[in-house]
Parts: structure tokens; C-alpha cells; sequence
């Protein structure tokens, strides 16, 4: 198709803006990879202004993961929360979102009032607190495996994904109960997979990137997860003095650690999204704003 | 559940005996619901309940029997606190300028997404403005605090580059709002633009095809055909968001913010936590979290009923 030439300087426009934006976005990560990798006397030397490395040094990394570091201890807390609670969360989720999709359950207008309404009044931050306390769960390992499992958000989009699978899959599981377990497992669940890794990334990130909750239970240092160590880095510009006894000699720059340590604790995540990107492209959350 | 009017003596008895059949003939489903059922009620109900604090003189050691009930005192205290005013009026004005560019940047993303029409190139680009999103707000705050550092950080760097004076942009109460604001849109927009583009791909492309063949330009095509497709799911989202004003972005300033930009950027949340957490005044926080959970279900409620008005089919409840 020809173009106008108005058209054309619309769409070369189009092109340069978004270019530049996405530039935009992705410096700040660009730039903190570059300083966590470039010795601390090149990066003095040019004022800070160091967007590509000309020399790399992995110092920053060497400290902060040298044998007995903290990081070590959190990195596994986080990694076992996240693969916990993805599991669990993904559990109790998904049963519930296939229950409530069968229109002639008994009462399901009720019990789906009974979860929404969690969407539109909470306790709030102080009571929920009471709660965890009263529960016995602060500075536990489980606490932050438990308070994060559910989210009524997630089932509305996973409830709506299995009211659009045909009617007929329903029927033919509801002739007895024993095949009725085999049909979800065998047949429903497989052909669920857009939706569970969607919501399943929903949750992982919302795992792996929590530190307010981490703030708020635990204090120990030996169960705080990977995100509260770096904010404690980057927070009070000084590391937790667990990590400084493990290290032996003076400690490099601390913005250099600072750098390294945002690189350490974001880079999963980084690396995982762009697998499941393609789920969320199939459309799936255009049926899920609407409950 | 069906009505049965006027039936026999004899089918009105079994009715009992109906309504446990049809329940026990979905036993399978009510046994997948308890999971959840269990942990809505442990950790969203019994927290409403945890409200009553609220009402006392809270006391950690002796707990909710040794508590004396201190009526609408925290409110009065509250009311009375100018900390607590400013966290309130902060909440307002950050959520509000929040909505407007977290609601405007999304579309045009979208819109300008759209326009792209080499498939890689629009890959790429959806990909790179995502990945803020999967990183925590310790990850982005951490990197904006150094990006804005004085001596070091790059954007004094360009500042210093067109003539400016290079600063320390995190303490300056006059800038402080306007940083909360464009690092939320860098870190949301791209994600945020999803639902959007979504909305777009499912618009009807013989639409399309017929504004061509009228003459439509590009950017008419945009103003008349694209804009007034999306135009229920613009709607329908700003409104819902406007529910959810109380909450102005607790992980994003706690974070970012310090004692210096308190008057301009401290909000509920942060308020809720340092009054609650950190100096321990349990009622107090609790107090203001009542307040805010109120107003913020009238807006959720008010929100929702206008969005089902304009399009009964959206609104969440």
C-alpha cells in the first residue's frame, strides 16, 4: 500500500517516539548492569558517565557472593517461597475458579460474594498484622508462603477462562465421580495452560518481588527473603552487618554493590517473563477485566 | 434454586430430600472450594474482626480481652493530627495525577503500538516497555535513587549538559510528585497498555477495510474507527480505577520517600505503616486504616455502579 506523504511522516514519527521511549525505558537497567560490572576507578574517572564498560571487573559480584553471604540464605528463602507458594497459590485458585464456573452449583452466588468481597473491603495493614500475630505466624518461614496464596483478582480471570470451555467437557465429567476427577486432570487442566502459566507468572512476580510483607513479618535476617537484603542495602546505603562479617576484607564502593545487587535479585524474573509474554498475547485478559 | 408453587402436600416434602441430592451431586466441587474457603477466612475475614483495635486502647501484651475500649478516640486524635491531614490530602492529589497519566500514557502506547506494522519490531518493543513491570519497586527505586543521585547520577549528568545546576532531586519537596508520577508511567505503562491492545486486535478489521476505501488516512483512522472501538473499555477502566484513589502507591513511596518530602509525599499507607510499625501505636494506624477502607468501599461501589450504568455487561461485582 502507497503512502501519502502525510502518512509518511505520521508513521516515521510513530516509529521515532516509540523507539526513543522504549530507549528511555530500558536505559536505567542498561546503566546499572554497566556500573556493576566497571571497576570502581573508571567509574570515578568519568564521573559516573560509564553507559558501556571499556574494562570489566566482576569485584562487586565477588563480594557479595563470596562463600557464607547472606545472599545466599535469602536467595534460597525466596526461591522457596516462590516455588511453594506459586504451587499453592496456583491451588487454591484454580479449585476455586473451577467450582464457581459450574452455573448450577448450589448457593454459587453467595460463596462468589463470600471471595469478591475481599475485593472490596479489607482490614487494612494494622488488623491484618493483629491477625498474622494472633495466628502465631510472624517471623516464621510460612508467613510469607501463606499471606500471599490467594487473590480473588486471579480467580476472576481463571473462572472466566473456564466458562468458555464447552459445556459438553462438564457433562461428560458429571456422569460419575470417580471419572469426574480424571476428566479435570486429564482433560481440563492440559487445555488450561494459557491460563495457568498467566496466572501463575502473576503470581510468581508478586512472590519473588514482595518485600513489604517481609517487612512487615519477619525481622530475622536468616528468614528474610532476597528483596528486603537489597532494600537494606540499598535503603540505609550500608549492608546488614551479617553480610559485613562474612566479608573478611573492606568492602568495595557501595554503589557498586548496590548496582550488583539489583542485578542479582532482578534477573530471574527478567529472564523468565519473556517465555510466558506469548500467553498473555493470546488474548486471554481481554475476557478478564469482565467478571 | 427453582420456586415450587402450588404442588401437592406430597412433592412439597421432598424438597428437603431435592436440594441434598442436587447439592450432593456436586459434592466434588464444594470439597475443591474449602481450600480457599479456609484461607479467605484466616486471612481476609478474621482481620475484619482485627478491626475492633481500632475502637480500643490496644495493648500487645495483654491482647484483645485486656484491652480497654477506647471509643471514637483515635478518630478525634486522627482528625486532630496535621501529619495525618497531609498523608490524606497526599494520598488525594498523588492517586489523582497518577489516574491521569496512568490512565493517558497506556492508550497512546497502545495506539502508537499499533500503528507498527513490522511484527519484530512491534515484538521487541512490547517486550522491552514490559520489564519494568517484573521488577520490585526495591529494584526501581533502588536504580531511580542512584539515576538521581547529585554528584554521580546520570540525569544531573544531562541536566548539567543543557546549563542546569545538578541537585539532589529525591529531597527537593517541589520535585518530588512529579518523580512519583513519571516513574510509576515508566514502570506501568507498558504492562498497562496490554489490555488495550488486546481491545484493539479484537476490533473488527472490515471497519477497517471500509474506512480505507472511503479515504480515511492513517490518522483518521485512529481518531474514527480505532478510538471509538476502545472507547467502553476506556471507560469502563478509568472508572474502576477511580475506586481504588485511597491507595496513592504504598511500595513505590516507601521506597523512594524520606523525612525531607514528608509534607508532599507522605500518604496513608506510609502513614499507616510508621504510626503502626515502627512507633508501635497500633490503634492509632488502625484507626486510619479504617477510614481509608470506608471511603475507599464507597468509591469502589459508586465506581462500579456508574461503569454498569454506562455498560452493563463491565464492572468487576
Amino acid at each position: 500500500m502507497k503512502l501519502t506523504r502525510g502518512e509518511n511522516v505520521f508513521v516515521t514519527t510513530n516509529y521515532i517516539v516509540l523507539t526513543l521511549l522504549t530507549l528511555i525505558i530500558i536505559l536505567p537497567f542498561w546503566y546499572v548492569i554497566s556500573v556493576s560490572i566497571t571497576p570502581y576507578s573508571i567509574f570515578s574517572e568519568k564521573n559516573g558517565l560509564v553507559l558501556f564498560p571499556s574494562s570489566v571487573s566482576f569485584q562487586y559480584y565477588d563480594y557479595l557472593l563470596q562463600k557464607g553471604s547472606l545472599i545466599y540464605a535469602a536467595y534460597g528463602n525466596t526461591v522457596r517461597n516462590t516455588v511453594v507458594g506459586v504451587v499453592l497459590a496456583l491451588f487454591l485458585t484454580a479449585t476455586v475458579a473451577y467450582a464457581l464456573s459450574e452455573k448450577k452449583l448450589p448457593g454459587r452466588k453467595i460463596i462468589i460474594f463470600y471471595f469478591v468481597f475481599t475485593m472490596l473491603f479489607k482490614g487494612g495493614l494494622i488488623p491484618t498484622y493483629i491477625t498474622v500475630k494472633e495466628l502465631g505466624l510472624l517471623n516464621t518461614n510460612y508467613v510469607l508462603i501463606l499471606i500471599m496464596a490467594f487473590s480473588a483478582f486471579n480467580m476472576i480471570i481463571m473462572k472466566s477462562f473456564f466458562e468458555s470451555l464447552p459445556e459438553s467437557l462438564r457433562e461428560s465429567a458429571a456422569i460419575d465421580g470417580a471419572s469426574e476427577i480424571r476428566v479435570l486432570m486429564n482433560i481440563v487442566l492440559p487445555i488450561s495452560m494459557p491460563v495457568i502459566a498467566s496466572v501463575g507468572l502473576l503470581y510468581m512476580v508478586v512472590y519473588w518481588n514482595d518485600f513489604f510483607n517481609a517487612l512487615l513479618y519477619v525481622t530475622d535476617w536468616n528468614k528474610a527473603p532476597v528483596q528486603l537484603v537489597l532494600r537494606s542495602i540499598i535503603v540505609s546505603s550500608s549492608l546488614p552487618p551479617e553480610l559485613l562479617e562474612t566479608a573478611g576484607t573492606t568492602p568495595p564502593p557501595t554503589i557498586g554493590i548496590q548496582m550488583a545487587a539489583i542485578v542479582i535479585v532482578a534477573l530471574p524474573m527478567l529472564i523468565v517473563y519473556p517465555f510466558v509474554q506469548k500467553f498473555f498475547d493470546q488474548g486471554m485478559m481481554v475476557g478478564s477485566v469482565k467478571g | 434454586m427453582e420456586l415450587i408453587v402450588g404442588k401437592k402436600k406430597s412433592e412439597r416434602e421432598t424438597m428437603p430430600g431435592r436440594t441434598m441430592r442436587r447439592i450432593w451431586k456436586f459434592k466434588l466441587l464444594y470439597v475443591l472450594l474449602l481450600p480457599a474457603f479456609l484461607w479467605v477466612f484466616l486471612f481476609d475475614y478474621l482481620p475484619l474482626y482485627g478491626i475492633s483495635i481500632a475502637f480500643m486502647d490496644y495493648n500487645v501484651i495483654k491482647g484483645f480481652p485486656g484491652s480497654e475500649w477506647a471509643g471514637l478516640k483515635h478518630f478525634q486524635a486522627l482528625f486532630d493530627s496535621e501529619m495525618f491531614r497531609n498523608a490524606f490530602r497526599n494520598t488525594l492529589i498523588i492517586s489523582l495525577y497518577k489516574m491521569i497519566s496512568g490512565f493517558l500514557c497506556p492508550i497512546l502506547l497502545a495506539l502508537a503500538l499499533n500503528e507498527i506494522r513490522r511484527a519484530w519490531f512491534k515484538k521487541t518493543l512490547q517486550t522491552a516497555v514490559y520489564l519494568p513491570r517484573f521488577v520490585s519497586w526495591v529494584v526501581y527505586g533502588g536504580i531511580i535513587t542512584i539515576l538521581l543521585s547529585p554528584e554521580t547520577g546520570l540525569v544531573n549528568k544531562v541536566v548539567e549538559l543543557f546549563g542546569g545546576n545538578p541537585a539532589y532531586l529525591l529531597v527537593e519537596p517541589a520535585y518530588f510528585r512529579t518523580i512519583l508520577v513519571v516513574t510509576d508511567a515508566m514502570k506501568e505503562m507498558g504492562w498497562a497498555a496490554i489490555i488495550y491492545i488486546a481491545a484493539i486486535a479484537g476490533l473488527n478489521p472490515e471497519v477497517y477495510e471500509a474506512a480505507i476505501v472511503d479515504g480515511a488516512t492513517r490518522f483518521k483512522r485512529i481518531i474514527h474507527v480505532t478510538l471509538p472501538g476502545i472507547a467502553g473499555t476506556i471507560v469502563v477502566l478509568f472508572i474502576l480505577r477511580v475506586g481504588y484513589v485511597m491507595s496513592a502507591g504504598l511500595d513505590q513511596v516507601i521506597n523512594l520517600y524520606n523525612p525531607m518530602v514528608f509534607e508532599v509525599g507522605d500518604i496513608l499507607d506510609t502513614y499507616i505503616y510508621r504510626v503502626g510499625i515502627e512507633q508501635f501505636n497500633l490503634s492509632l494506624a488502625a484507626a486510619a486504616d479504617v477510614i481509608k477502607g470506608v471511603i475507599g468501599l464507597a468509591l469502589v461501589l459508586t465506581a462500579n455502579r456508574i461503569a454498569k450504568r454506562i455498560d452493563p455487561e463491565s464492572g468487576i461485582f
